[in-house]
């Protein structure tokens, strides 16, 4: 698959368009300013597609961004999204007392753009999926989340997934003398860095240790790329660095909302 | 030069001293007021530093203008009799503002709402402009300027809107007696499923409630975040009413069946021609 994260060479008065997964988007050089327009294709697609359209598509809305005449290179590069997401697994899962599992979460990206040689005037940030919005605690307190629809998974598909989505793994380790039941699982996206990966795009590894309903559980964000594919390069540093120790509500889903 | 001689000494010092009392008692009163109303701020609400930096400096100031007169040779002990009698008639005549004030300090430490804040009260619905110690401003949502008495806050029912990060929008829908109850809570729950702003936990709720007198009652509630609210409010009555008439799903109106009579058949009308024709009337030709 071609590589989405790329430097685009756009000349005055043209228009490219590109394709990463479901989201489609136009960027158009006119005098003194770019000009950006995207729309959504319906699924969960996996394609990676940049060239050179004839017209400027007038159907679909487009933003300007006024930026000068010298340069006409932009450049597009994945983020996390701007909330925490919350994810359920494929299928209700129990992990016993003493044992620990992964996770997979494959979290649909931003894309941003920003124009310029050294990517200096930043343009804006585009989601390369539409999120629904979800409610991460009680109806009183708790923090306002994206709610992802693709599962998180135990095992790495064969066929991989969408250029779109960076795989954020996930250990659990249960060591509490309870069962841990996962109903949901909140992943705080602003701790994670996206590195290259040999076949697709992969964050730092998230490391849970669940120590029992009164204790919480301990959270930590690996400063490292995970070692289960050839990783590489640092493509993108995370927003918030984690503090050590963090302690955070993870889980969710024993107890039913009030009516 | 008569008047050269009301300076002695003695009335001179206490000029000076009443100067001096008030060009450095005042400033002084003044920053305290302030810093003990910031520590307050940073520890409680605005509102609460508001009513310390108040009660402090009037006090002070209370206490400034005693210590003046008493410099100025007033006897302070009738003068604060006097006062005390005074205080009583000007109690009795300001009585509402008495209990105003009074409810102003409750509402203030008790925190039911804050400034920003949206509140019901009665009929009136708007955002909380200022908690003052008589009244509370509220600007309603058409840009009216409101100012409701403490009193009556404290006396009646507030409801705060805005209180919790999220809420819930219960919508009564209404379909046709012939429609399958099942397929309409699913297209309902897809309705939810697809609007961005109804957040998909706390889940959407989707209860058959009861046989109205023209249809089927449903309640559908759906969480929102409490910013999203005119956005959903916009979308999901469109969205209810476009996907229904998609779905062929009838959303039926009041209406009444009328019968001549327990027994009998209704009442046999044929439009025809725009002509109204009783069947049981003998016909033309």
């Amino acid at each position: 698959m071609m590589n989405p994260w790329r430097t685009l060479n756009v000349k005055p008065q043209q228009c490219q368009r590109c394709q990463i997964g479901p989201l489609r988007i136009w960027v158009y050089r006119n005098t003194h300013e770019w000009m950006i327009a995207y729309d959504y294709q319906m699924g969960e697609k996996k394609i990676v597609e940049f060239g050179v359209v004839e017209e400027k598509p007038d159907s679909i809305a487009w933003s300007q961004y006024i930026a000068g005449d010298e340069d006409s290179v932009i450049q597009f590069r994945p983020v996390m999204p701007d909330r925490s997401v919350v994810v359920r697994p494929k299928n209700p899962t129990k992990v016993l007392q003493g044992l620990e599992c992964v996770m997979y979460v494959f979290i649909p990206v931003s894309i941003s753009i920003t124009a310029g040689a050294r990517a200096e005037l930043s343009l804006c940030e585009i989601p390369s999926v539409l999120l629904s919005n979800t409610w991460f605690g009680d109806t009183m307190s708790g923090e306002s989340c994206y709610s992802m629809r693709f599962p998180a998974e135990l095992a790495l598909f064969s066929s991989g997934v969408g250029p779109h989505r960076v795989i954020c793994p996930v250990k659990i380790k249960n060591r509490s003398k309870e069962d841990l039941e996962i109903q949901r699982l909140c992943v705080r996206v602003e701790h994670l860095n996206i590195y290259k990966g040999k076949h697709c795009e992969w964050t730092n590894e998230v490391r849970v240790t669940y120590e029992g309903e009164d204790q919480g559980c301990e959270i930590k964000y690996t400063e490292k790329p995970p070692d289960y594919e050839e990783t590489g390069e640092l493509i993108t540093k995370c927003q918030v660095p984690a503090s050590k120790g963090l302690f955070h509500k993870t889980f969710s889903g024993l107890k039913s909302w009030p009516f | 030069m008569e008047w050269l001689e009301w300076f002695t000494i003695d009335k001179t010092m206490s000029a000076v001293r009443c100067i001096l009392i008030l060009t450095i008692g005042l400033p002084l009163l003044l920053i305290l007021s302030r810093v003990v109303s910031k520590f307050v701020e940073k520890h409680y609400t605005p509102q609460s530093a508001m009513v310390v930096r108040q009660v402090l400096f009037y006090t002070g100031l209370l206490f400034l203008i005693i210590i003046e007169l008493s410099q100025m040779g007033f006897k302070i002990t009738a003068l604060l009799g006097a006062a005390g009698v005074a205080g009583m008639a000007i109690g009795f005549a300001a009585q509402t503002s008495l209990s105003n004030l009074i409810s102003g300090i409750f509402l203030i430490f008790e925190k039911p709402f804050e400034v920003g804040d949206a509140i019901t009260v009665g009929d009136t619905t708007g955002t909380i402009l200022s908690i003052d110690l008589l009244s509370v401003k509220l600007r309603q949502f058409d840009n009216k300027f409101v100012r409701i008495p403490n009193e009556s806050l404290i006396k009646g029912q507030v409801t705060n809107i805005t209180r919790f990060p999220i809420r819930r929008y219960d919508i009564n829908v209404s379909v046709a007696y012939k429609e399958d109850i099942k397929r309409v809570m699913e297209v309902l729950q897809d309705i939810a499923d697809k609007n961005p702003c109804c957040l998909d936990e706390p889940e959407p709720l989707v209860i058959f409630t009861g046989f109205g007198d023209s249809g089927l009652q449903i309640l559908f509630a759906i969480w929102f975040l409490k910013t999203d609210f005119l956005k959903l409010r916009n979308s999901i009555m469109t969205e209810i009413k476009n996907r229904f008439d998609q779905e062929g799903i009838e959303i039926p109106f009041p209406h009444q069946s009328i019968y001549t009579g327990s027994a009998t058949r209704p009442f046999p009308i044929q439009i025809v021609d725009n002509q109204i024709i009783d069947s049981r009337l003998p016909q033309p030709g």
